[in-house]
This record gives structure tokens, sequence and C-alpha cells, in this order.
């Protein structure tokens, strides 16, 4: 059995796959189940809750962000486009995007307050959200109709839509599934492309995102918004459907069905969404339970939740996506297919600026200190990298190496001093705005995206070069394709600098420790660099592994790029640094060559001691 | 005066129930980082279970240590059910344990609607009189005994928690479970049943906090999800993980409560708007709270 890994089909049978679903799926439906009214309707419901789902999916499982307060957009979205946007004199059908932009600014906006937050908080912040309407309905008891809602007076005509047969119920289910499948095209083109590797480099370390050039903030307020401009347009749906908007749609417990119905299907999957929300839609439409469990649908809501989470945390696609990847795995094992590896020396590194030696240095830090409460960890520390150059850093533990690198990088703000990036005055910059500086790094503790590719941690790490905005990404367009193709290129090269191009597939997590490390480094290099910080590249490496890294920091070198290297491994650090310098205590206690540092009789007393039997 | 007089009265009582569930979810959070998305589900439980002991002919004297005892089972039960089959994770940046915390308190309430019901119901007030003061009017506003009882239970309650944390070995078991799991599992101590213990207290306390304020908020299922929130927003404000923060952030917003509720007639229906906007200020301003430790987050 053979299981490609990619199906390449030419560009217009590509092109042609999500209408001709789409058509098939009408046709099968209405002629099929869609027949009695019942099953109708229930595609409606169906259909119109696995776009939420999916909608729902880009927030929560892509970008690992748990909102309970979602259902409040539904509602917005049922106002705003069936009831509030027909009154105003336009075509009803002008309620569809009104309540995309309606429920994609009220989410933008609910975000710019809480997505500063992590995990659990910001889920309260919408679980209170979502509790805030049973107030406002008695505050605006006029325009939101109090508890019982507002009847949609001016519905869309849908009879008019194709396979309709002039029946509005039937059009109905049309309009439904065009959402649903416009919204999966839009996601599955969202999800393969800059913008989803970004949410989902947020969701496995948001540290590392913001540091490959990932606005973090932002994205995850982009994020919010389209989940729920997506929620609310299928808001408007129901509404069509009840021809009433009744603010009792907006509860908690609502929301909470939605990241269930993901969470069965499979969170972060494109499939899971739609079968968890078909599964429990048409599970809910069967007579039997609609006799006896119609009342306690919460309860099993619940149930489902608790053993759901507990018995398959990746749900239905997490599991079959799991099998799936093991049987590729073996195949290729089978296939051994020949490596080809680029000879470091034959590559030369994408380069941002040609730094020239007359320029400004790559980074100058001047008395820059820095405290945490009492302590001082890094203390009125000047420091030169000249362009191209290798700039050792050592010093004992705890004498303030990594915070200095995070203050470098802009992960950590200083307590005073400045911070000079290629010229520029940095010092307030944040991560994101210092790797578009040319500032990329490595970290010590390694922070890969253990559930995503190796090619596409290097790929996030070209965030910033890869000008996709994202609007381009939604709608797939020619220009997003080309560079999309462009940094596919770019990261294989890369990989293939490294010696991972035979792992480009599999999962970060799954690689040897040493080859970790060389991932983070392709990862960073994908940024085209000027600055490069390496944290301790060398630790728990075996000496083979320790030469090869030789190797690759002297082709990086060799290409300009300016590298600061925090070491404890002597050998490599004497072997490749142009200037070192020594910190003990957060100060510098001595700065020169390798050969200097090492007759420092400081550095001999506070680090590297003496050898007893040199005598 | 009738204006202060309403929002102390206010402000004391409901501000003490807050402080009690606030305890509750500040207990789960010191000992587990888990915030127990069921806490305001305890207020419905307590309150039905009452009523339905009181229904089938007991005195109410009965029905708040039963009420208790069985909010104990359902914080030991979420606990078992949401919490232990997830295994090792790190609640930080994991999403698992907030959808099974939420889905146990879903099927908490909709099991006391299959076998209580789900109207709105009334409790007889745990105390009627003192020594023969029945109740009187201080500037027009009604002070009951059951007021004081409540205000007086909730102080009790808090002083005995803190002597139990800094007295006993259980306390001590929990602090230091609090402050470092692994150290605290390698010295002998059985985390897990801390974990556990600290569900049941924080489900007792829930459950008893809502007996005790039946006669002034009734016994009904909205409670669970508001005054949960308020009860977080609370925990929030005084630093989660806090003992002494929870009861700090209870009365404050149980004073927020009182003023709203006196300055306007809309007040309590916009009271939900108004925390918000303060959890958010919070949030920013300081996301430790008021007494939480600062939490320093290595790169």
């Amino acid at each position: 059995m053979s299981l490609p890994t990619r199906i390449h089909l030419p560009s217009w049978a590509t092109r042609a796959i999500a209408p001709a679903s789409l058509f098939l799926f009408l046709f099968w439906y209405l002629n099929g189940p869609g027949a009695q009214r019942s099953w109708l309707d229930l595609g409606v419901e169906a259909t119109y809750l696995a776009a939420i789902a999916l909608g729902v999916n880009l927030l929560t499982g892509y970008t690992g962000l748990l909102s309970l307060g979602h259902a409040g957009f539904f509602v917005v979205g049922g106002y705003v486009g069936a009831v509030w946007a027909p009154a105003w004199g336009v075509s009803p059908w002008f309620g569809l995007p009104a309540a995309f932009v309606a429920g994609a600014a009220m989410g933008a906006l609910l975000a710019l307050l809480c997505c500063h937050l992590r995990g659990f908080y910001l889920t309260v912040v919408t679980l209170a959200f979502g509790s805030l309407l049973p107030a406002l309905v008695v505050v605006l008891k006029s325009a939101l109709g109090g508890t019982s809602g507002r009847n949609v007076t001016k519905p869309i005509d849908v009879s008019i839509l194709p396979f309709a047969n002039g029946d509005s119920y039937r059009g109905l289910f049309v309009l439904s599934t065009i959402v649903l499948f416009a919204t999966l095209w839009l996601c599955r083109n969202l999800v393969h492309s800059r913008w989803g590797r970004a949410s989902m480099a947020i969701r496995e370390s948001e540290l590392a995102a913001s540091s490959s050039g990932v606005e973090t903030y932002l994205h995850k307020v982009s994020a919010f918004a389209l989940s729920a401009g997506i929620v609310s347009v299928a808001g408007v749906i129901a509404a069509e459907r009840f021809l009433l908007v009744s603010p009792s749609a907006g509860g908690q417990d609502q929301s909470f069905r939605y990241v269930i119905m993901i969470a069965l299907g499979g969170l972060g999957t494109l499939a899971g969404p739609i079968i968890g929300a078909f599964t429990l839609t048409f599970g809910f439409g069967l007579t039997w339970v609609q006799e006896h469990l119609v009342n306690q649908q919460n309860l099993v809501f619940g149930l489902l939740g608790l053993v759901g989470v507990a018995l398959a945390p990746e749900g239905t696609m997490g599991n079959v996506n799991k099998v799936l990847a093991k049987l590729r795995h073996r195949q290729r094992k089978d296939a051994s297919s020949p490596v080809t590896a680029v000879t470091a020396a034959a590559y030369t590194l994408p380069v941002r600026a040609a730094l020239t030696a007359s320029g400004p240095p790559a980074l100058e830090l001047s008395a820059v200190t820095k405290r945490f409460g009492g302590v001082v960890a890094v203390n009125d520390v000047d420091l030169i990298v000249e362009p191209g150059e290798v700039h050792g850093l050592i010093g004992p533990n705890g004498s303030g190496k990594t915070t200095l690198l995070n203050m470098i990088s802009g992960i950590t703000p200083v307590t005073s001093g400045r911070v000079m990036v290629m010229g520029h005055d940095d010092t307030h910059a944040s991560a994101p705005k210092r790797c578009g500086r040319g500032v990329s790094r490595t970290f010590q503790n390694l922070q890969l995206w253990k559930k995503m590719t190796v090619r596409d941690n290097v790929l996030v790490g070209c965030h910033r070069n890869l000008r996709v905005n994202t609007f381009q990404a939604a709608f797939g367009t020619h220009g997003a394709h080309k560079a999309e193709r462009a940094a596919v290129q770019r990261s294989d090269e890369l990989l293939a600098l490294v010696g991972l191009s035979a792992r480009a597939d599999d999962l970060a997590g799954a690689l040897p420790f040493a080859e970790q490390r060389r991932l983070e480094i392709a990862r960073a290099l994908a940024a085209s660099p000027s600055l490069l910080l390496l944290d301790e590249p060398a630790a728990g490496l075996h000496p083979s592994d320790v030469h090869r890294l030789l190797d690759l920091i002297g082709t990086i070198k060799a290409s300009g790029v300016s590298v600061i290297l925090v070491e404890h491994h002597m050998e490599l650090l004497m072997a490749v640094s142009d200037v070192i310098t020594v910190l003990e205590f957060g100060s510098v206690i001595a700065e020169g060559t390798p050969a200097e540092v090492q007759n420092n009789p400081a550095v001999v007393a506070a680090y590297l001691g003496v050898e007893e039997d040199v005598a | 005066m009738t204006d202060l007089v309403q929002i102390f009265v206010y402000g004391l009582t409901v501000g003490s129930v807050l402080a009690l569930v606030a305890l509750g979810y500040s207990l789960v959070f010191a000992t587990s980082r888990v915030v127990n998305f069921a806490q305001g589900s305890m207020l419905v439980v307590g309150g039905f279970v009452a009523f339905a002991v009181v229904r089938a002919g007991a005195p109410i004297w009965l029905a708040l240590p039963i009420a208790t005892a069985i909010g104990a089972l359902v914080g030991v039960a979420v606990h078992l059910t949401a919490i232990r089959p997830l295994g090792k994770f790190d609640p930080a940046s994991s999403v698992g344990w907030i959808l099974t915390t939420f889905s146990a308190s879903l099927v908490a309430l909709d099991l006391i609607k299959m076998t209580v019901g789900a109207e709105p119901r009334t409790i007889p007030s745990l105390l009627n009189s003192i020594g023969g003061w029945k109740g009187s009017t201080i500037s027009g506003i009604p002070v009951s005994p059951n007021d004081l009882l409540i205000v007086a239970s909730a102080l009790a309650l808090m002083v005995v928690g803190e002597i139990v944390q800094t007295r006993t070995m259980g306390g001590r078991a929990l602090r230091a479970v609090s402050q470092d799991p692994a150290a605290a599992s390698l010295m002998g101590i059985n985390t897990n049943r801390v974990v556990m213990t600290s569900f049941a207290v924080a489900g007792a306390l829930g459950a008893f906090a809502a007996v005790l304020l039946a006669p002034r908020l009734f016994v009904k299922f909205d409670n669970g999800l508001l005054l949960g929130i308020q009860a977080f927003v609370a925990a929030v404000i005084g630093g989660l993980g806090s003992t002494r923060g929870a009861v700090l952030g209870g009365y404050v917003l149980g004073f927020v409560g009182g003023i709203l509720r006196v300055t306007s007639s809309s007040g309590g229906q916009i009271e939900p708007l108004v925390i918000f906007v303060v959890f958010l200020l919070v949030l920013v301003v300081r996301p430790n709270g008021l007494l939480g430790a600062p939490v320093i987050e290595k790169a």
C-alpha cells in the first residue's frame, strides 16, 4: 500500500475540488436525507454549527486560546445581520457581510482587552463577557427585545438560490452549506499559510514565536476577530432558521458546546470540527435521543466532555492523523531515499543587509543594567559586537549571560542603559521588532514548536521575510502561493545546511536532542539575521556533534553574520571566537582575544580555574 | 444614612458569601494551579440539596450540615472525574482541564435539575431570633439575625482556616504542596490527597455559603454562574492562591454590589458589566492581585 505524503494535482484540478464537492454534497443531501423536512432542518443546524466549530477552532485549536464566550457573537450576528441591517433598508443579503464585520469588530475589541492574558485568565474573561448578555438585554430592552428577543421580519430570500427549487427551507440549507464550504476553504488556506503557522507557534511556545518575529499580541487579536466574525455569520443563518434572534442562545453552555464539538472531533485539525458538529447534531436528531435526552443536553455534553478529553485528548482526527503519520513513517523507512546533503562550504547564507566593517556595529550596549527586585542580574555592561564578528560570552552559572541575551533579543526589558542594533536605538523595541531589525536567537532550554513539523518550524523562522498578509493568505492569492513556494525552498536549503533534510516532514518533538539544537539554529537563520545569538548551542551534545556545530558557526561567520556565542564548551568557544567577554555577578570582568582572556588572572580565578598538574 | 446602612448590610452579607466561595477557588488554585470552573455550581448544589432536605420534612439546622457534606462530596467527585483522569499536565499551557471542570459543573447542574427541579426556591432562615431579638430596622433597612449569622460564621471559618493552615500538620502539607509539589511529594506528602482535600473543602465552602445566603438571594440556577464569576473575580482581586486575598476580594466586591444597588435602580442588572470592567482593570494594573505573590517566568 502506498500512502503519498502529499498528493500533487494540476492547479485547475485543485481549484475545482471545493466547488465540485460542494455541488456533490448539496445534490446528495437534498435528494437523499434532506428530502424529509426534519432532516433538512437538522442539515441546516449541522452545517452552521460546523462553520462555527471551524471558526472557533482557529482560535482554540490552532492558536491555543480557549474562549467560553463565543456564543455571544452568535447572538450579535443575529441582531446585526438579520434584524438591524434589513431594517436600515438595505437588501437582507447584506446582513451576512454586516454580521461578519460587526462580530469581527467586537471580537477584536474584546481581544484587545484580554489577549495579553495567559491561559485560564483569558477563558474567564470570555466567560464573563458571555454573562454580560443578560445584563445588556435588560439595559437595552428596546433594541434587543428583552429576554424573548426580536423577530426577523425581513428574512433573506433564500428560495432564489440554486438547488432550492423555490423552497425557502431548501434554500436555507443551500445557504448554510455554502457558508460552511466557504469557511472551510478560508480556514484551509489560513492554516497552511504564514498565518496558521504563526498561530500554532504561539500555541506551542509564545516566547519563541515572538523571538521569531511574530507580533503575538496582534496575531491573537486577529485570530479572535476571525473566529468571532465566522460565528456571527452563522448567527444570521440561525436567525433565518427560527425567524427569531433570542439572547438565550448566547449562554456559556452554548459556547462550551462549540468547544466540545471541536475537542471530540480533534482540536487543531480541519476535519475535526466538522466531524464533531455533524456527529452531535445528527446524534441529537435521532428519535430516541429526542424522546429521552432532549432536556438533559448539558448532561450529555458534560459527560462527553469528561470522557472525551480524558480518553482522547486529541480527538477523533488527532488519532486518525497519528495512525497516518505512523504508516507514512514506516513507508519512508522502507523506501530509504538517499539523503542529498549540501556541504556547508558550498552554501552561502542569505544575509539581510551587507554589513561593512566601516558601518555601525551590529550591536552596541551602553551601561545596560537589569534588576529583578533587589537582585542585580546584569550590572552596567558595555559591549560592542562588530559586523561579522563572533563574540564569545562566558562566565560562571548565574553571571547574567542569558539575561543579557534576553535583553538583546527584546524578551526582557532593560532596567537602565541603551541597546543599539545596527546603529538604531532599539532599547524599547519588542522582540518581534528586533527580529525585524536582524536579531535572531536560539534558546538554552530548547523552545521548538514540538507539534509542528521540522519544515514548519523553519518556515515560521521566515515569518518576517514572507510578506503575505492575512487577506492574501485567507484567499490563497497567486502572490501568496509564490511567496510560500520561495519560503519553502529556502527552508529546505537551510534544513540541508544543518543536515535535517530527511526529517523535514517529522514533528520537531520527535527529533533527537542534537538535531533539535540544529533545528533551532536553522530556524534562527531563516529570519536572515545580521546578529545571531546562540545560547549554549553545544550543551549536552556528543563530541562529534560539537565538531559539526563548529563547522556550522564557521559557515555562518563566513557569510558575514555577527554571532554572540554563550558557551561553556571552552574548546569550541576558543576556536571560533574573535573576541570574548567574561561576566561575573552581572559585571564585565574581562574582554579580549581568546588568548588574552585565557591568560587573564581575574578570569582564571573566577571561571577557568587552574590545572593543578600544569607545573 | 439609609444608603450607608444598606451598603454595609449588603456588602457584609454578600461579601462574606463571596469570600467563602473565593476561598474555595484560591485553595484549589494553591494546591493544583487549576481553577475549578465547577466552583460556582457548588452554590446551586448546596442550595438545592438544602431545599430538598427541608422539603422532606427535616429542619433547616439539619439541612445545613447535609448540604455542606454533599458539597464536599461533589468537590471530590469533580477532582476524581475532571482532574485525576488527565494524569500529569501543565495547567498553564493546556486547556483540557478547563473543559473537564466546566463539563463537571454542567453534569452537576443537570443532575440537580433532574432530581430537584429547575424552579427558583426559597428555604427558611437558619436563625430567626437571637435571645428574643427577631431582627429590627436600622434607618429603614431590615437587619435579620440571619444576616449576623452569615457574617459571624464566615469570619469564624476564615479564622479556623488560618489556624489550620499555620498550626496543623495538614495545613503545613497544604502550604508545602502549594509552593513546590515535587519537593512536597519527595518529603512523603501525598500530593494527590492534599489536592483532593482542597477540592472537598472548596465544595463544602460553596455549599455552606449557598445555604447561608438563600434568605437573601434565593436558591436558583443563575446564582451558579453569576456569583461564581463574581467570586472568581474576588479571588483574582485578592490574588489567586492567597486565602487572605480571597477574603479581601470578596468584601470588596460585596461592597461594590451594595453601592451599585443603592445608587441606581437597575444596579443589580448592570452589576455583571461593572464586575467585568473591574476584572479587566485589575488584570491590567495588578494581574497578581492585591496580596498575591508575583509569578516569575523563566525564559
